[in-house]
């Protein structure tokens, strides 16, 4: 089918080349409007559910709020988790879906489970849901200078929230555009108690007045003189005095005003978080969130421009600063990227044309190459996958190989050619042109198809990983699909055109020759003394063996992003002022480096959904100078002692400074940031993002132990802390407890409530609005609105004494008619207790997690057994217990390990399956097939020691890698293979392989002649990874680490294909001859053999099978364990017998040689 | 397949046997070379397995949002995710010194003693402040309102049915001194008692026959005289009569006392009876402030305790006065008792049902006292640092009583002259906390700080 594709191809020329054409065409297209985006969104299908109901305590919250929203959405459809976590005022309801739930779809769900909710909310309590979006959208962030310096951070604020937000939230793909920073201002309508027991009012019946003070409405239409009139009622709140003169009551004619009991300012109202810029004190910033599977450059773009339109619009003075902006990185990764995909294109174009020698031919290759990457943009393009670092990755890893179709296809052509007379034909060219290319192509396609299905398991992943990586694998098959494509059509169409002209004999080519003066003494040696070829191999092993051992792991590899995230932590009961004054010293530090060009420090969160962080954490972006205007470090050189004169031209080439590191500059900073109090961390904005998205256990094993009462669950789950500790393979176990909250608890005493004919409500209604105020309502100007709140003074609630002192009306009146009051403290009990600062609540019961992490070596799904059957024993033993209604739940990363190992437990032997398949389809011999998988272990060694010496640790992008070399090395094997395979047919079929030496000589053949072939594939493999090596930058990391096994395993692999397969081959080939012969004289011993062979055979599969039973089979009998030692020994006696005959028969083979001689 | 033309099935020409012995050479130098490297990596592996199994115990890292989170080596956490950081060397937990660290029933859990440069001192703004030893009174501050006070009320009627003819002071809230006539009334019960006592005066003296009918006449006329004083009459107003011999058909009523009239009823023409005020006046040149105090202070207020009265008005200057009286019963609605002051209105500025706050100055207890501020209230335990040395600060349970004016009493923990740190406490706590975790080995369950459940009993901080 694959031959009649090609010689379709090569006749309709003109019409695969259209095709071509209009493919690239589209190709480009695609390019050009793919997404671009620094990495894969790497959020969950979630939606947040995010309510407000500011000034309540975490606890409350939780019993009001959270509880009764994870309850009602825990049965949605779809739901695979519903995780509440409640703060002080705010509640957030992490409802995550299954993978590949469309968020949209999920959006409406929840909606719908909202509704049922009905009124099991506190009054005035709204959820609402998050943006369409999640804190890794976060792609923008700036700052509110005002310079001129008539502005104050309320006023800024409100610039903010009115004007500069809502403009850019209508920019295409904002999802929102949070605040931080500065302060909401609001009208704050203090009261003095004192006074209002004078006036025997209450601060309800202030909040009755504001209330009913502040309105607008419309009457119909009046007709006059045949014209129509709106008729409105003005009313609503517009200036402080507004408030001012609201009447209270009012008696005989005596008004009693606000004013009369308390006053009006604008303040700012309770906040959650705080801004800094540069340490210069308190600044207004804004954070553009982008909308999920957005094209993160173009929202930028979008963005800056509508940021240029609004600055003319701004008050003289005040300015809009970007502190951070994604596209930089964006642009600088995927020029990064580009420049890598250059390079790699140039290099394999010039190591064609080295090779080759030969323009025009190049040409094939050199055209096909980019097309082929133009093509796969297209499936991107449809499939909405975005260009990323990741997806663009793919395309970087697989330059060098997409290229091998054509390469390999033109060298046989050339080797067809390179004898042929001068004055071909131009259909005696094309014969040769079509045989050559009959004889490679199959092959090749069949490999690049390897390629392709070795990368099936990357599929499997899931999660994070998944997300991180599947662009990369969709991108990377679909550049080996279509080059296997064009390999098979458009390269055919060309090849007439392209290859003519003089073909210079590979005798004659300089670099061939070079390469054949080493590469045959090497091959010869190599065959006749196969002990110390397959000694070195199992050497190489050997070393790699404990150094793989050693290799550490990460989660994801580092990503430069350019900017840095400075995210100090402290402990969660700090107050705002000192949170305040903390964060600026901070800044002020931080912009003192020279390094640093801006500082813009939030502590607690952002409003928006996306931001849970309390307020003990500093999330501070620190913009740093493009590296040139960094501080030098001087550089000790070799010529450092010599004269000034010799020094500086010295200097040019080997500098004698350079820029102060990276990670040098961190030191410097978290040395000068030791401040007390603080621990410190840097880290880089998306990471962080990243890292706080997740809101579940990522310990391999976690248990959730689920209850009703926080300080039951804690013990629990210190007890289980201490029996885990025990069981062998814990390598950390520990309980998170809730940090230090302080409370103030105001517990009312029902009996002398009832003396006074109080009830609570008279009692919390009071303590709600006096001491934590209330919003009361809200004004409209213009555009702009504030909250009224109404409250006590500040000396009236300022400390535990104060709140004693509020007053709670008595229903009753006094003895002369007054109001009877009476103080907080003569009713109630006020104290401070400590408390959970943040709740956990998880399918309706709160919930505390214990974290186990395990050794390396041990096996989760054992450990959870062991330690389970240890939970049950210190339970019967009594040393532990779990009270009534609570229950424990083990999960943790292993759940999704488990799943995942489940779906690469079909996925790696199918992917492996496929490949013997393929592989098989090739050569047709079984024996064939376990040769050329020979070269993956081998391959295995380098990519080990490339990953040691380059000190990176085993990360999923290293896996990756390692399984991309896998094909990579499969095909290397192939070609080998395939040549010999071509020297050996055509000797045999002339009937000139007789003897071990016959072969030798055959497979020196397939090997020395071929070797520029196999070269140029792997050099343009090789060579086309080398640039991702050294490429600098950001997303430059991330692609090391999976070029970087990739390369240590071609080196080693093309270097130990090129030695150990040929001779394993000849062997096999050697012990086929001796068959041969043995058959031939019908000698009895061969029957002895092949007996011999078929045990080798069944132990070998036995032993195979038994070990793949293992993989599938969780409950294994114990005789099915001790299968394979059987297996192994049999295998082993099996061999020695084997080798015993053999001997037997060589000698019989040797004793009458001459007989042999005479047969044919 | 294969066409002799297109193959011309060059036999390999054999290396030559210099490059042969040559790579023979090669390959077994190779062969040496991968043995070597074999070799190494084994034991370099072995070796540093062993290593790492020696200085397992000292733990060099730990995850900065999860202080509780350490390891020997750097890593990720396993809550989080984040890099694991070194441990900086001030947080190094140290073999604890004898005294270094706070045990006992002194002790605090989950704090431990901190070391601070000055440098760092500064940074978090630290000040301290010493423990002293003061007599400081306590104040109580209960609303007040001022009201004139029973002692100066006056009232004026008229003394028989009668009309008002004249009106002299219309309104109220005028000062009137005392006589001075208000109103003027025609009263018929009056006008004949004073024609009685005119036709009585008048017979008494003229001449008479009989020496005994004059005194009787006498007698008589100072009865009538004596009737008019009783109506109401004041004696300038009969000297006037006796003076013009003519009745007077309205005859003033005067003001029994000087101060303001706070309320009037006499409307021109109308008909005044005795049940009827006709005018109420009160001095107000001393005023009362009453202040209700709740049954709980009751006991620190004595009549003799001086007290400052506040008025509601910006710029009012505090009045002194002396509790005067507290009412014996208790409101029963409000459960708080009047206590009465009695204040000299100088400038007549203090007007009666004007609001105010009371402060009582309470009897003072002598006693230490530190900053309010300076104490740390967890629910469970009062705490307060104590800078031991210069740079070191110590966690230290304390007592409180009660608080005077932003200082609160401390019954035990803390000797007087001892400083102890009022600001930047939070930062200094929390390095504190900080620190003692990471003293707390980590596979130590009950070592590691935990927040107790909420609600619990040393209720230290709480008051009844």
């Amino acid at each position: 089918m694959i031959g009649w594709l090609i010689e379709a191809s090569a006749k309709y020329r003109a019409l695969v080349l259209a095709a071509a054409i209009a493919l690239g065409i589209f190709g480009v297209f695609s390019m050009q409007r793919v997404k671009l985006d620094a990495i894969p969104d790497l959020s969950d299908p979630q939606v947040i559910v995010f309510t407000e109901w500011m000034g309540r305590s975490p606890t409350l919250v939780e019993d009001q709020v959270t509880y009764p929203l994870v309850t009602a959405l825990l049965g949605a459809p779809g739901v695979v988790d519903v995780r509440g976590q409640t703060m002080f005022g705010m509640s957030f309801v992490y409802v995550v879906f299954a993978e590949g739930t469309d968020v949209y779809w999920a959006r409406s769900r929840v909606l719908e489970y909202l509704s049922a909710l009905g009124d099991r909310l506190p009054e005035g309590v709204t959820p609402r849901l998050g943006p369409d979006a999640t804190g890794i959208g976060w792609i923008y962030q700036y700052a509110l200078v005002d310079r001129s310096g008539k502005l104050d951070t309320g006023q800024l604020r409100t610039l903010q929230d009115f004007s500069i937000r809502y403009a850019l939230t209508s920019v295409h793909g904002v999802a929102e555009v949070a605040s931080v920073g500065g302060y909401e201002q609001q009208y704050q309508v203090t009261v003095d108690p004192v006074r209002l027991r004078n006036f025997d009012l209450t601060v309800s019946d202030v909040v009755q007045a504001v209330r009913r003070s502040n309105s607008d409405v419309g009457a119909r239409v009046l007709e006059m003189s045949e014209r129509e009139y709106f008729v409105r009622g003005r009313g609503y709140l517009k200036r402080a005095e507004d408030v001012e003169s609201i009447v209270i009551r009012a008696d005989r004619g005596t008004p009693v005003l606000v004013r009369d009991v308390g006053h009006v300012s604008m303040g700012g109202d309770i906040r959650r978080g705080a801004a800094d810029f540069d340490g210069k004190g308190e600044t207004v910033s804004g954070i553009v969130v982008m909308r999920y599977g957005e094209n993160a450059r173009d929202v930028i773009g979008r963005v800056e421009q509508k940021i240029t339109e609004l600055a003319k619009t701004l008050p003289s003075g005040v300015e809009i600063v970007p502190v951070y902006n994604r596209k930089d990185l964006i642009e600088r990764a995927i020029a990064t990227l580009q420049t890598a995909l250059t390079e790699e294109m140039i290099v394999v174009a010039l190591v064609i044309l080295l090779f080759l020698l030969h323009f025009r031919s190049a040409v094939l290759p050199i055209v096909s190459l980019p097309l082929a990457v133009v093509t796969a943009f297209i499936p991107m393009y449809l499939l909405g996958i975005p260009a990323t670092i990741m997806s663009l990755g793919g395309i970087a890893i697989a330059i060098g190989a997409t290229v091998d179709a054509e390469i390999v296809m033109v060298e046989a052509a050339h080797k067809k050619l390179e004898h042929a007379p001068k004055d071909l034909s131009v259909q005696e060219r094309a014969r040769l042109l079509a045989e050559a290319a009959r004889e490679v192509t199959p092959a090749i396609f069949f490999s690049l198809l390897i390629i392709a299905v070795s990368f099936l398991p990357v599929f499997g992943l899931s999660g994070q990983a998944g997300r991180l990586f599947k662009p990369l694998a969709y991108t990377k098959t679909f550049v080996m699909l279509s080059a296997a494509l064009l390999s098979v059509t458009v390269a055919p169409a060309l090849r007439d055109a392209l290859i003519r002209g003089k073909i210079r004999p590979e005798a004659e080519h300089p670099v061939s020759r070079a390469i054949r003066r080493v590469y045959a003494p090497f091959v010869h040696v190599a065959l006749h003394s196969p002990k110390t070829t397959v000694l070195i191999g199992v050497m190489a092993l050997v070393s790699a063996w404990p150094i793989a051992q050693k290799l550490g792991s990460e989660f994801m590899p580092p990503l430069d992003e350019g900017d840095l995230l400075y995210m100090p932590t402290t402990l969660p009961n700090i107050s705002i002022e000192e949170a305040r004054q903390q964060l600026r010293r901070q800044d002020e530090i931080l912009a003192s480096f020279p390094e640093v060009e801006s500082v813009l420090g939030k502590i607690g969160r952002a409003e928006t959904p996306t931001d849970p962080a309390p307020l003990s954490m500093v999330e501070t972006v620190v913009k740093l100078k493009p590296e040139s205007a960094w501080r030098k470090r001087p550089v000790e050189r070799w010529f450092s002692n010599t004269p000034e004169f010799l020094r500086a031209p010295l200097a040019l080439v080997w500098p004698e400074s350079r820029p102060i590191s990276k990670d040098e500059l961190t030191a410097e900073m978290n040395a000068r940031l030791d401040l007390p109090g603080w621990t410190n961390a840097f880290t880089q904005p998306i990471r962080n993002r990243v890292d706080m998205l997740t809101t579940g256990i990522r310990t391999p094993i976690g248990i959730k132990v689920f209850g009703t009462d926080l300080a039951e669950i804690e013990a629990v789950g210190t007890s289980l802390e201490r029996i885990l500790h025990d069981v062998p393979g814990t390598r950390s176990v520990l309980f998170e407890r809730s940090v230090m909250g302080l409370y103030v608890d105001v517990t009312p005493d029902r009996e002398r409530l009832a003396r006074y004919g109080l009830r609570i409500e008279d009692v919390n209604e009071i303590l709600e609005s006096a001491l934590g105020g209330v919003a009361v309502t809200t004004t409209v100007e213009g555009r702009n609105r504030f909250s009224v709140n109404v409250r006590y003074a500040q000396d009236f609630r300022s400390n535990l004494d104060a709140v004693k002192d509020v007053l709670i009306p008595l229903p009753s009146s006094g003895k002369d008619g007054a109001l009877g009051q009476i103080p907080l403290g003569a009713i109630a009990d006020v104290r401070v207790s400590s408390g959970p600062p943040m709740i956990r609540d998880e399918a309706g019961l709160l919930v505390g997690y214990v974290y186990v992490d395990l050794d390396a070596d041990r096996d989760v799904g054992s450990y959870v057994d062991t330690a389970k059957a240890a939970v049950e024993d210190a339970r019967s033993s009594g040393a532990f217990a779990l009270p009534p209604g609570y229950y424990l739940k083990w999960t943790g990363q292993y759940e999704l390990l488990a799943d995942m190992e489940a779906r690469m437990k079909i996925l790696i032997p199918l992917a492996l399956l496929v490949t013997i398949l393929l592989l098989y389809l090739q050569f047709k011999n079984f024996t064939e097939v376990l040769i050329v998988l020979l070269s993956v272990p081998f391959a295995l060694v380098g990519s080990v020691w490339a990953l040691h010496l380059l000190g990176y640790h085993l990360s999923t992008a290293v896996w990756v890698g390692t399984i991309a070399l896998l094909g990579l090395a499969a095909q290397t094997g192939v070609l080998m293979i395939v040549y010999i395979d071509h020297a050996y047919e055509r000797r045999l079929a002339a009937g000139r392989i007789n003897s071990l030496e016959d072969i030798i000589a055959a497979h020196s053949e397939g090997t020395i002649e071929r070797v520029r072939p196999k070269l140029m594939t792997v050099s343009t493999m090789l060579i086309g990874l080398v640039p991702l090596l050294w490429a600098e930058g950001s997303g430059a990391d991330v692609m090391k680490r999976i070029a970087a096994p990739m390369v240590g395993g071609l080196i080693t692999s093309a270097f130990l294909t090129l030695e150990i397969i040929p001779v394993i081959y000849t062997y096999w080939r050697g012990e086929q001859l001796l068959w041969r012969k043995l058959s031939e004289r019908a000698s009895p011993v061969l029957r002895h053999l092949e007996m011999n062979l078929t045990l080798i055979k069944a132990a070998a599969g036995a032993l195979s099978l038994t070990l793949l039973v293992r993989l599938y089979w969780s409950e294994i009998p114990g005789w099915v364990l001790a299968l394979p030692i059987w297996a192994t020994v049999l295998l082993l006696l099996g061999s020695a017998a084997y080798v015993v005959i053999r001997r037997r028969a060589q000698h019989e083979l040797d004793s009458i040689p001459i007989a042999t001689a005479q047969t044919p | 397949m294969t066409s002799p033309e297109t193959n011309p099935d060059t036999p390999t020409r054999a290396p030559s046997r210099r490059a042969l012995r040559t790579m023979a050479v090669v390959r077994w130098v190779l062969l040496a070379l991968v043995t070597l490297l074999a070799v190494t990596s084994v034991v370099t592996v072995l070796r540093s397995s062993e290593e790492q199994h020696a200085d397992h115990a000292v733990d060099r890292y730990y995850c900065p949002m999860h202080p509780e989170v350490r390891s020997s080596e750097p890593g990720e956490c396993p809550i989080c995710h984040m890099d694991l950081v070194p441990i900086p060397e001030a947080r190094q937990s140290t073999a604890p010194a004898g005294g270094a660290h706070v045990h006992g029933s002194e002790g605090v859990p989950s704090v431990s003693a901190v070391s601070l440069s000055a440098q760092k001192q500064e940074a978090v703004g630290l000040r301290t402040s010493p423990v002293e030893s003061a007599t400081l009174g306590d104040r109580l501050r209960v609303p007040g309102v001022l009201s004139a006070p029973e002692t100066g009320r006056s009232e004026v009627r008229v003394r028989a049915p009668g009309f008002v003819e004249r009106v002299a002071v219309r309104q109220s809230g005028v000062k009137v001194s005392a006589g001075q006539p208000l109103a003027f009334i025609y009263s018929p019960d009056i006008y004949r008692a004073q024609e009685e006592f005119l036709a009585l005066s008048r017979w008494n003296a003229a001449p008479t026959l009989e020496g005994q009918s004059s005194t009787a006449t006498a007698d008589m006329a100072s009865a009538a005289r004596r009737g008019l004083e009783l109506l109401g009459l004041s004696q300038a107003d009969i000297a006037e009569l006796v003076r013009t011999g003519e009745p007077m058909r309205a005859i003033p009523v005067r003001a029994p006392a000087g101060g303001f009239v706070m309320r009037t009823s006499a409307v021109l023409g109308s008909r005044a009876d005795p049940e009827m005020v006709l005018y109420e006046i009160a001095d107000l040149s001393s005023l009362w402030v009453i202040a209700s105090v709740h049954e709980r202070d009751l006991a620190a207020v004595q009549v003799g305790t001086t007290a400052r009265f506040l008025m509601n008005r910006p710029g009012a200057e505090p009045l002194v006065g002396k509790v005067d009286l507290v009412e014996p019963l208790l409101e029963e609605s409000t459960r708080s008792a009047r206590v009465r002051l009695v204040l000299k209105n100088e400038g007549l500025l203090l007007r009666p049902g004007q609001y105010g706050e009371v402060e009582f100055e309470l009897p003072a207890t002598p006693g230490l006292f530190v900053p309010g501020d300076a104490v740390i209230r967890t629910g469970q335990y009062d705490y307060v640092y104590v800078q031991t040395e210069p740079d070191r600060f110590e966690p230290r349970r304390v007592t409180t009583g009660s608080s005077r004016d932003g200082r609160v009493q401390v019954l035990s923990g803390v000797a007087a002259g001892e400083r102890v740190v009022t600001r930047g406490s939070f930062m200094l706590d929390s390095e504190s906390r900080l620190k003692a975790s990471l003293e707390a080995g980590p596979s130590s369950p009950e070592a590691v700080p935990a927040a107790q459940p909420a609600g619990g009993t040393g209720a230290a901080g709480g008051v009844q």
